[in-house]
């Protein structure tokens, strides 16, 4: 920080003595020998280190320490005025002031008259000190010093010592002085020896009349770089070297008052090295000293005792008119006018002036005052600078008032008195009166700075600054410049230091500085200032510093730094709008364009060097700063075509044909997905081709699609000639389009020669050589637009032709701006302007938190994913789906031609296919090669009865061989193969997974084997839902008397098949299905079907009906107990044809292979492990190994039942048939007794099923709870009326004592509008079937449950057996046709549980009573009259009532005890009746109605 | 001429956590511009608000050892602009003005400040981040509205 010490030193040295020399001709050649005018010789020693002693006026001793000169010459003190205010506005002048000087006369001894000479330079001095007011001199009466200079080289010796004679004889010898300088003689040659050892203390000073010269010319040699920051500038004290002319108060001064100073601005260095000319070159070390002695003389000898005199003498005369006139004379001046303080009108402020003579007491006071101040009697000096600072107060004299105020103050601080404190007011009222009462803002100014010395210099910064702040005005802006520069470098001084404040400043003074034309000081303001504001968000400003600094810099030529000052525009989220961003990026752009060519202009002329070995090189390309690339979500897939990257993968052309690469930039990285593809690929490696179990653990899948969510530790293998695509998120974030041109990716290829493993490895890139065609090939995409804000994905694809190592290092592209890039027809201009430039892609890989050094550090993993390996080419395998189904229904089989074909190089052989869900698709297994297409998926064969074929039983896995012919595939080649495709059971869409894996013949060096992977998407609709259950017969050969064998035959089975269509419950919107049932096939290892003839064919299932079918299984190796846990089992199948002409072949592909692969075949097998596929149902197993479990072996049955279907479907106009399968598993015969456990049995058989329609259909109530169990198997409830009481319990033969059967006629017409209520009369004919007399009660009141099925229509198939003799039965057929508005209702009253067995129910109720007790007499029958009241149309089930019976004890009993007796006779077949309104809309019952009350009379 | 404010919420190291230009609109109303909105108006010299602010932060720091108050009524002054402060533990607010209205800011700072304080009790904001809420934003207008233009 400034001291006292140099506060004082700068305002001693800002008030010099000024010396007026005048020379003579031939005395200035004698200095110009030396390059120097004879004041600039005397320059470096005008301040002397001597302490001069003079008496002051009351004699006492006052020591003057280290006197500060100035020699000018007489006659060029003056710039005039104009002048002056045009260097001012150049440059900063520091063209010396001007003072009341004292004169010397200077005379070489070369003069031939150097008498004469003296006498008419006095004369001359004379002369013009009367008639010109300048200079202004000190004193009337100057003081003469005569100076005879001799040159030693040149001169004659006694001559001149003979006119220092006569001189000092006619001066006196304290008046003269005789300087004898150029000892040596000038040579040329030693020039440069001689310079080195005499010192030059001359350049310095010459050195700043050099910066005299306008700055601007300067600015344009400054080196970028070599500019000295503005720091050192600020560092340095000002030097006030302009502050002398306070001395002086008299208006002429204001002129060069105008040349204000600030010489602390001028560049160090400028100039500096500029070719120096040698000064002092004829001068020795001893002419040094006697220069030195001759001021020393001057001063001591002759200024000194003429300043004494002086001094003595103006004190003396102030004394003395103060002593005559005092005070008095002051007042009656006021009064009376008088004639020396003349009123006169500033030409400046246009305010009177008070005007005082020169020899007027207040000026004499002030003289005498400058003169004690001069001599360092400051104390002497505060005190009349003070009295006159009144005199002028009362006078009015405003500018003289301001003057000796400030110069008071000013001495006030030179004395530094413990006793008179510094009068910061006198500073105030005198910048404020030269201010406001004077309107003279440069006086101010000066005045500000001295004020604001003497405050720094006291610690005052603040105030120093706000007193600089104070000075600036509106229209002087190179001076506000420097004054706000000043106020900014003394806030940065304050304590503490106030760096916003100092940072405002330097951008206001660098605003003013830019105003006034001086771009190299606003310049290095704005960068000074940006120091502080540099990353503090306050973007606004930041960007205005930075745009400002660019375009200056970019004036000044200075492009680099322009250049980088425009980037950091963009370096954070710029907040300006959107024309300002545009301006923004034109001009980077366009200043980053003449950048570049510099550097190429640069470049160039550095090739000029005859280099023919290098390659043409191009420059490293610039980075830009936009757009912004998000890098972490780079990207990179090895694929094999590079269309079906970038576009969807199951992209599907005319010919239906997907081709497998499911691996597409498309698709978001899953975890679980590449978790299965592991597993699969891991499966396949370790499973098929019996690689070391101990590789397991390096086991490492292969990737194709390289993100940050890959393990990127390792190089991505890339085959030579196969395509790499790197996608690149870019973000745009400003508001304005960015245009990128010729998008490419920069790359390095070194390459690995096979031939010599010593060479060097040659390295190419893109980036800085053309010839690389061979090498790789990249993709260029000619334009990508950005629009404001948006982020956006760009793929680019690279294609490396040689082996070696590949490095991704950057993205080239030309940045320009859109507006440009693009003409009105949006093609692209020629000249558009862009800048070509790169960023670089470094993706870094996920934290490392492992080790102590990860931990404590922020360590990232290497990432890979850009440096890839490029190896031998290598087999390919491509393969493509010809017609791959997009949708299909449950259980749907379609058939699929794959072609496989490989377009690498060399054979493959070892194909296999992996793939979660192996059970939906089925290669051929044998003889792909004579395989032709068929229209059909099944084969047929001709219908043989009761035929079985005998298979074996096929094991899957999840992997499977794909047969080749010759077991490879060489390089070229193509073979198609059939695929057939199952829609899974489960409706939704279904993703299969294929995975296949290849190996080369030939060993290859990096790739063992290869892999492609591939999902299709298949939509799956439900279709059908079937559910099967088995239960015993009875043996045919021995019957009861009712015909009914009660012997049950445990090698046979009535199988029932309930078959549902839930097409339309899916899908609303689409046409309706109706399925038509095929075949019904069985597999099993001992169990075979057959129908019960007759049967009914072609059965159709119409849309939303149920339809029973039941068949016959018979166990064909009866006693033949299964060994679970034989692996190779032989299973038969058989056939039953429901279509009359056809069979098809169920125990070849795909039929059999669809039912291996299904859960089916694992329900009935539990001891087979299902392969370990992610996708298999846990439930389905569960059950299946807990119903084998349960159930004993007796009721054990292993029949899988296939039902093959047809349906005729129409897929956009085009009317096709399609067929499918369905597989249903028996496990269990559910005994005819076991009533009691047949709902459990059920639920382990229908589970599954049900809850597959749940999903499906999802519109589907639970069933309630309590409620009968879905799907119960009717055969039971049927068989029991005809079953005698015989070898079962006591209760089995109890419930059936009595059958009974209701008569009512099946359908009613009834008009509920005319009669709200119908009753009709029911018969209940009840027969006893013992031959004792029964006691039975009929209820009637209790309600059965009711259980709403959404049927609305249910035709039901009913195929009952009884005994040996099969009757098929068309049970219920009801149609309901009614229109929908009425029959909306119906639905949701009308639907009983047709799943439980006929249980179609709704509401009725019996009328009457309710209650009745009937004796009923050895095999007698009774008719019973009821009444059923119905309220709506409907179809109800009659069978709503209880038929209790015990043996009739003819004791009289108490009836309660009657009825706990009484056992509850099993149901008698649902009776159904339908009620219509008209005949129109009618639920139509079908022509035949059997009633099997009707039969089993005919029977008996 | 109407009133114009500008609101300026300074964190620890200088950074501006929130700024909002507020002015009133002929009809009365009266909008508010953070950041990037109210585009053309007085373009030209919206980073001058900043730099106001940013200098005045010295004085803020010096004029706070000398007051009790948080609110430290007008501090300093760049040519039409008035600044007021108010200093909590957790942030400078700043206002920029160009009429005295003492009282009207000392409430406007007060809400303000309630409603910064509830910002930072939101889990979902860093202290020390930009405020970006279209809530804060639009209680801050409130506030205005009820205090600096009425």
């Amino acid at each position: 920080m400034v001291s006292t010490q140099s506060a004082y030193e700068i305002i001693q040295s800002a008030f010099p003595f000024h010396i007026a020399a005048m020379c003579s001709d031939d005395a200035e050649a004698v200095c110009r020998k030396n390059n120097l005018s004879f004041v600039d010789l005397l320059r470096p020693f005008c301040k002397p280190t001597l302490e001069g002693r003079i008496k002051d006026p009351s004699n006492l001793l006052h020591v003057v320490r280290n006197p500060n000169f100035r020699i000018m010459y007489f006659s060029n003190q003056f710039v005039p005025s104009a002048m002056a205010r045009k260097m001012m506005s150049d440059a900063v002048s520091r063209h010396p002031p001007s003072t009341e000087s004292i004169g010397m006369i200077v005379v070489s001894s070369s003069n031939p008259d150097a008498m004469e000479a003296y006498r008419k330079m006095v004369a001359d001095q004379m002369q013009r000190q009367k008639q010109s007011s300048q200079p202004k001199w000190f004193f009337p009466s100057t003081l003469h010093y005569f100076v005879l200079i001799h040159d030693c080289a040149n001169g004659d010796d006694q001559k001149a010592e003979a006119l220092w004679e006569s001189l000092r004889a006619a001066y006196g010898v304290n008046s003269c002085h005789f300087l004898k300088i150029n000892t040596k003689q000038h040579n040329e040659n030693d020039n440069m020896g001689n310079s080195v050892n005499v010192p030059d203390p001359w350049s310095q000073y010459m050195h700043d009349k050099l910066s005299l010269e306008p700055l601007d010319t300067s600015n344009s040699n400054i080196l970028p770089g070599k500019q000295s920051p503005i720091i050192k500038e600020l560092k340095r004290p000002p030097t006030l070297s302009v502050l002398g002319s306070s001395l002086s108060t008299d208006s002429e001064m204001t002129n060069s008052n105008e040349h204000l100073a600030g010489d602390q601005y001028q560049l160090d260095g400028v100039a500096a090295d500029a070719d120096r000319t040698k000064y002092g070159i004829c001068l020795t070390l001893s002419d040094h000293d006697r220069l030195r002695n001759f001021i020393h003389d001057f001063i001591v000898r002759g200024l000194y005792p003429y300043l004494e005199y002086m001094l003595r003498t103006l004190y003396e005369q102030v004394n003395a008119r103060k002593g005559l006139h005092g005070k008095f004379f002051s007042v009656t001046k006021k009064w009376f006018g008088g004639n020396k303080p003349t009123a006169s009108t500033n030409s400046q402020s246009g305010l009177p002036e008070v005007a005082y003579a020169g020899d007027s007491h207040e000026m004499q006071m002030r003289r005498l005052a400058d003169l004690a101040f001069l001599l360092q009697h400051y104390d002497l000096a505060y005190t009349f600078y003070h009295s006159a600072k009144k005199e002028f107060h009362t006078d009015h004299a405003w500018l003289q008032f301001a003057g000796v105020a400030e110069m008071a103050a000013v001495s006030n601080f030179m004395l530094n008195s413990a006793q008179k404190p510094y009068p910061m007011h006198y500073m105030e009222s005198a910048i404020g009166t030269y201010l406001s009462t004077c309107k003279l803002p440069l006086y101010a100014t000066r005045c500000t700075f001295l004020s604001t010395e003497i405050m720094k210099a006291k610690g005052l910064n603040n105030d120093a600054a706000q007193a600089y702040i104070r000075v600036t005005s509106e229209d002087f802006d190179l001076r506000s410049s420097l004054l706000l520069e000043q106020a900014a470098y003394c806030f940065n001084l304050a304590k503490p230091p106030m760096k916003r404040k100092c940072a405002f400043h330097l951008i206001l003074a660098g605003h003013r500085f830019s105003k006034s034309g001086q771009r190299t000081h606003a310049l290095s303001c704005y960068k000074l200032a940006l120091q502080t504001y540099k990353k503090k968000a306050w973007h606004l400003a930041e960007d205005h510093i930075n745009f400002t600094i660019g375009r200056h810099s970019y004036t000044l030529r200075d492009l680099s730094n322009a250049l980088e000052a425009f980037r950091s525009l963009f370096s954070h989220k710029c907040l300006q709008p959107a024309n300002q961003q545009n301006l923004f990026l034109r001009e980077f752009l366009n200043v980053y364009k003449q950048y570049l060519t510099q550097v190429e202009k640069y470049n160039e002329f550095n090739s000029l060097v005859p280099d023919v070995q290098a390659p043409p090189t191009r420059a490293p390309l610039p980075i830009l700063p936009l757009p912004i690339i998000i890098q972490n979500s780079t990207r990179v897939l090895l694929t094999n075509s590079k269309e079906e990257c970038i576009t969807q993968g199951d992209r599907k052309d005319e010919t239906d044909i997907v081709r497998a690469s499911s691996v597409t930039l498309t698709q978001r990285f899953d975890p679980l997905r590449a978790k299965s593809w592991a597993s699969l690929e891991e499966a396949v490696v370790f499973g098929k081709t019996k690689r070391d179990k101990h590789s397991l653990a390096n086991f490492r899948p292969s990737i194709q699609l390289f993100s940050s969510k890959t393990n990127n530790s390792y190089k991505p293998a890339a085959v030579v000639g196969e395509y790499i695509v790197v996608e690149i998120v870019i973000k745009n974030p400003l508001k304005i389009s960015l245009f990128l041109g010729d998008v490419t990716l920069i790359w390095r290829h070194i390459s690995k020669t096979d031939s010599d493993t010593f060479g060097e490895n040659k390295i190419i890139s893109n980036e800085n050589t053309t010839e690389y065609d061979n090498f790789v090939e990249s993709e260029v995409i000619d334009s990508f637009v950005l629009a404001q804000n948006e982020e956006k994905s760009i793929q680019l694809y690279i294609r490396p032709l040689k082996i070696g190592e590949l490095e991704i290092s950057a993205i080239t592209y030309r940045l320009s701006n859109y507006s440009f890039a693009l003409d009105s027809s949006g093609k692209r201009m020629t000249g558009s302007v862009g800048v070509c430039g790169k960023q670089e892609l470094r993706p870094v890989g996920n934290r490392l938190n492992n080790t102590e050094n990860e931990r404590f550090n922020v360590v990232y993993a290497t990432d890979n994913r850009l440096h890839l390996n490029v190896v031998a080419p290598a087999p390919l395998l491509e393969v493509s789906f010809c017609n791959f189904p997009s949708r299909l229904l449950c259980g749907e089989i379609q058939q699929v031609t794959v072609e496989l074909c490989n377009t690498g190089s060399g054979p493959l052989h070892n194909l296999y296919v992996a793939s979660s869900y192996p059970e939906l698709f089925s290669f051929s297994d044998d003889k792909p090669d004579n395989w032709s297409e068929n229209d059909t998926v099944y084969s047929k064969v001709p219908v043989i009865k009761y035929h079985t074929r005998h298979n074996k039983a096929k094991k899957i896995t999840n992997v499977i061989a794909v047969p080749l012919p010759e077991s490879k595939l060489v390089s070229g080649c193509s073979v198609k193969l059939p695929l057939w495709i199952i829609g899974s059971a489960i409706p939704g869409v279904q993703e299969i997974d294929f995975l296949f894996y290849y190996e080369p013949l030939e060993p290859h060096p990096r790739l063992g084997y290869r892999i492609l992977k591939h999902v299709s998407l298949v939509s799956i609709s439900s279709s059908l839902n079937i559910t099967a259950s088995a239960c015993n017969t009875y043996q045919g050969d021995t019957e009861n008397e009712l015909g009914v064998s009660d012997r049950i035959d445990l090698n046979q089975a009535i199988v029932s098949l309930n078959i549902e269509n839930l097409y339309q419950l899916q899908r609303v919107k689409s046409t309706m299905l109706s399925f038509r049932i095929m075949q019904v096939s069985s597999v099993s290892p001992h169990w075979t079907i057959y129908p019960i003839q007759p049967y009914h064919k072609d059965i159709t299932v119409t849309p939303k009906e149920k339809v029973l079918l039941c068949f016959k299984a018979r166990n064909s190796n009866p006693g033949f107990i299964d060994d679970e846990d034989c692996q190779d089992i032989q299973v038969l199948f058989s056939n039953i044809s429901l279509k009359d002409d056809i069979e098809l072949d169920s125990s070849s592909t795909p039929c059999s292979d669809f039912f291996f692969r299904s859960g089916c075949w694992y329900a009935l097998m539990p001891n087979i492990n299902k392969p370990s596929v992610k996708s298999f149902n846990q439930n389905e197993k569960l059950l299946a190994g807990t119903g084998s479990r349960r159930m004993s072996k007796k009721f054990d049955i292993r029949l899988g039942l296939v039902i093959i279907w047809e349906s005729d479907i129409e897929v956009d106009g085009i009317r096709r048939t399609i067929t499918g399968q369905h597989h249903v598993p028996v496990t269990t015969i559910i005994p005819l007794n076991d009533d009691k456990d047949k709902p459990k049995q059920e639920a382990v058989n229908q589970k599954e099923p049900e809850k597959r329609k749940r999903i499906a259909t999802g519109s589907m109530e639970k069933p309630k709870p309590g409620s009968k169990p879905p799907g119960r198997p009717p055969l039971p409830a049927h068989l029991a009326p005809s079953t005698p009481p015989s070898v079962k319990s006591a209760d089995e033969f109890r419930k059936r004592m009595v059958k009974y059967k209701l008569r009512h006629p099946s359908s009613v017409y009834h008009d509920f509008h005319n009669k709200r209520l119908c009753i009709i009369p029911v018969t209940l004919i009840l027969q006893n079937c013992r031959d004792e007399p029964l006691d039975i009660f009929i209820n009637l009141a209790k309600a059965k449950d009711k259980t709403l099925v959404r049927y609305n229509l249910c035709r039901i198939y009913i195929i009952v057996l009884t005994g040996p003799r099969v009757y098929i039965l068309i049970f219920h057929v009801l149609k309901f046709s009614s229109t929908k508005s009425k029959s909306e209702e119906n639905l949701n009253t009308i639907i009983g549980d047709a799943a439980t067995a006929f249980g179609l129910t709704a509401s009725f109720t019996w009328v009457g009573n309710t209650a009745y007790k009937r004796r009923l007499e050895a095999k007698d029958q009774i008719c019973l009259s009821l009444m059923a009241s119905f309220c709506v149309c409907n179809v109800y089930n009659l069978n709503e009532l209880q038929v209790y019976a015990a043996l009739h004890r003819d004791e009289c009993e108490d009836t309660k005890k009657i009825r706990s007796n009484m056992v509850e006779q099993y149901p008698c077949a649902d009776s159904y009746i339908v009620l219509n309104s008209t005949k129109q809309d009618s639920f139509e019952l079908d022509d035949t109605i059997y009633d099997i009350a009707d039969d089993t009379n005919d029977e008996d | 001429m109407t009133n114009q404010y500008y609101l300026a919420i300074v964190g620890r190291h200088d950074n501006p956590l929130f700024e909002i230009e507020l002015s009133a609109t002929k009809g009365g109303d009266v909008i508010g511009g953070s950041r990037e909105q109210n585009a053309n108006k007085r373009e030209d010299h919206k980073h001058l608000n900043q730099f106001i602010v940013h200098s005045s932060l010295d004085i803020v720091d010096e004029v706070m050892w000398n007051t009790n108050s948080m609110y430290l009524k007008v501090i300093d002054k760049f040519n039409e602009w008035l600044v007021s402060a108010l200093v909590t533990a957790g942030a400078r607010f700043i206002v920029l003005h160009d009429a005295k209205n003492e009282d009207g800011i000392k409430n406007f700072f007060g809400e303000v400040y309630e409603l910064f304080v509830k910002v930072l009790m939101n889990p979902f904001y860093d202290i020390g981040t930009p405020i970006e809420m279209p809530a804060f934003e639009k209680k801050v207008l409130n506030a205005a509205r009820k205090h600096l233009f009425n």
